[in-house]
């Protein structure tokens, strides 16, 4: 029998008592031989090692086959449970605030009973569609409320596409940011550029100049706003210009 | 059953695409109850996968009672609690008697520490072509015969294998012999 059948059958428990004796007295005697044993029985733990590593990687390529299969989408119903829970504790709150407060406002106080960053009404975010994974990135980290990565992502989408509705997102993310300063340019350049959100522009202006103290400057946003037909957040405008003046 | 036992035991890496999908889905919903995120739970899942697998060419699972899922899924959990306990997780009661109450001896798998002798013949293993490597793993590693490598790896037949074994071994030992 050949030696590397021989130390086969050894590993394998199959040597038959001759077979044994031969083995022994091999080795007993041959270093080369006993040095093939022991690479064989490493090889048993090695070629182990490398076959798990293999199933990491092939599973990490089940993983990526998945993804592409399932494509969450972020939670809309949960996040518009919220505006609307958000949207009436804001009423009661101002309800409460007006009633307290009949006599002049804090405007940071006002800004922040107002502000709300702007949802995301443009990208639902899908994953797997790679043409609009920047914007996708950008809007995952919005709404994760990480505004100022968001502020830099949407500022940069913007220089790329053109695409108005990028300086809306950027300004709110600087607004949410506590940045209003920063926020009121781009907002003013949004407006010049007269898209549909508009309006939300107009509104969220109105909260930038509310936030760094330029009352004035708000008031004429918002009496803009109030006599628009349904424009955005007419209604809540309403509310705010009562309280500044 | 016995199918994915064979699968898991001599089948390719490729082949437990089925096996994976199929159980992870109810893994992670099982497990959701550990307040774990979903990456962890994944990376949870892979190891006891492979624990699975290891214990599969082992001959461990060839005498289970339970079946593979529920095998699968006792590793996994074993492993969350474990995970819980590094993280200092308090439990719920009712999870922590979850864990207790499966008191089944769990045999989970840790990766072997190699000596530096075994890291070298690695390094050395990985030298080889791929076809090499294979029927190495497949008869060394998996316990395949000759004779399944043959049929399973569309060899012409038992002899080729076995020359081509011959061969992939004698590179082996010339790149032992050949200093870096």
């Amino acid at each position: 029998m050949e030696r590397e059948e021989l130390i086969d059958r050894y590993i394998q428990g199959m040597l038959t008592t001759s077979e044994k004796e031969d083995f022994d007295s091999l080795v007993a005697t041959d270093a080369d031989f006993r040095e093939e044993v022991e690479i064989i029985k490493n090889l048993h733990l090695v070629a182990g090692a490398e076959d798990r590593e293999n199933l990491k990687k092939t599973m990490a390529h089940f993983e990526a086959k998945i993804a592409d299969k399932e494509t969450p989408v972020v939670a809309l119903f949960t996040y518009k449970k919220f505006l609307i829970a958000a949207s009436i504790a804001l009423f009661i709150g101002i309800g409460i605030y007006s009633l307290l407060t009949p006599f002049g406002s804090d405007t940071n106080e006002l800004y922040a009973a107002h502000f709300e960053p702007y949802r995301n009404v443009v990208t639902p975010i899908v994953r797997g569609e790679n043409d609009r994974d920047k914007e996708v990135i950008a809007f995952i980290a919005y709404e994760n409320k990480e505004y100022t990565t968001a502020a830099n992502q949407f500022a940069r989408l913007y220089e790329e596409t053109q695409k108005s509705y990028f300086l809306l997102y950027q300004a709110n993310a600087l607004l949410a940011a506590d940045k209003a300063q920063v926020a009121i340019p781009i907002l003013e350049q949004h407006l010049k550029l007269n898209d549909s959100f508009k309006e939300k522009s107009m509104w969220y202006l109105a909260l930038a100049h509310l936030k760094s103290n330029n009352t004035n400057a708000s008031i004429d946003l918002l009496k803009e706003l109030a006599v628009k037909k349904a424009a955005f957040k007419k209604e809540e405008a309403a509310v705010l210009l009562k309280e500044l003046e | 059953m016995k199918e994915d036992l064979l699968i898991l035991k001599k089948g390719p890496n490729q082949a437990l695409e089925k096996i994976y999908t199929a159980y992870r889905s109810s893994f992670l919903q099982y497990a959701k109850k550990y307040g774990l995120d979903d990456d962890s739970l994944i990376d949870v899942y892979q190891d006891a996968f492979i624990a699975l697998r290891e214990h599969a060419i082992n001959g461990k699972l060839d005498h289970i009672k339970s079946s593979v899922k529920t095998y699968l899924f006792s590793i996994g959990k074993y492993k969350i609690y474990d995970l819980l306990k590094k993280q200092k997780t308090t439990l719920s009661y009712e999870n922590n008697k979850d864990f207790l109450n499966s008191s089944e001896l769990i045999d989970v798998f840790e990766e072997p520490k190699l000596t530096t002798e075994q890291r070298l013949l690695r390094k050395h293993f990985k030298q080889l072509g791929k076809r090499c490597q294979e029927v190495l793993t497949l008869f060394y590693y998996r316990g395949l015969t000759i004779e399944e490598i043959a049929e399973n790896q569309g060899y012409e037949n038992k002899n080729v294998v076995k020359s081509q074994k011959s061969r992939c071994l004698k590179s082996l030992k010339e790149f032992i012999k050949t200093p870096i």
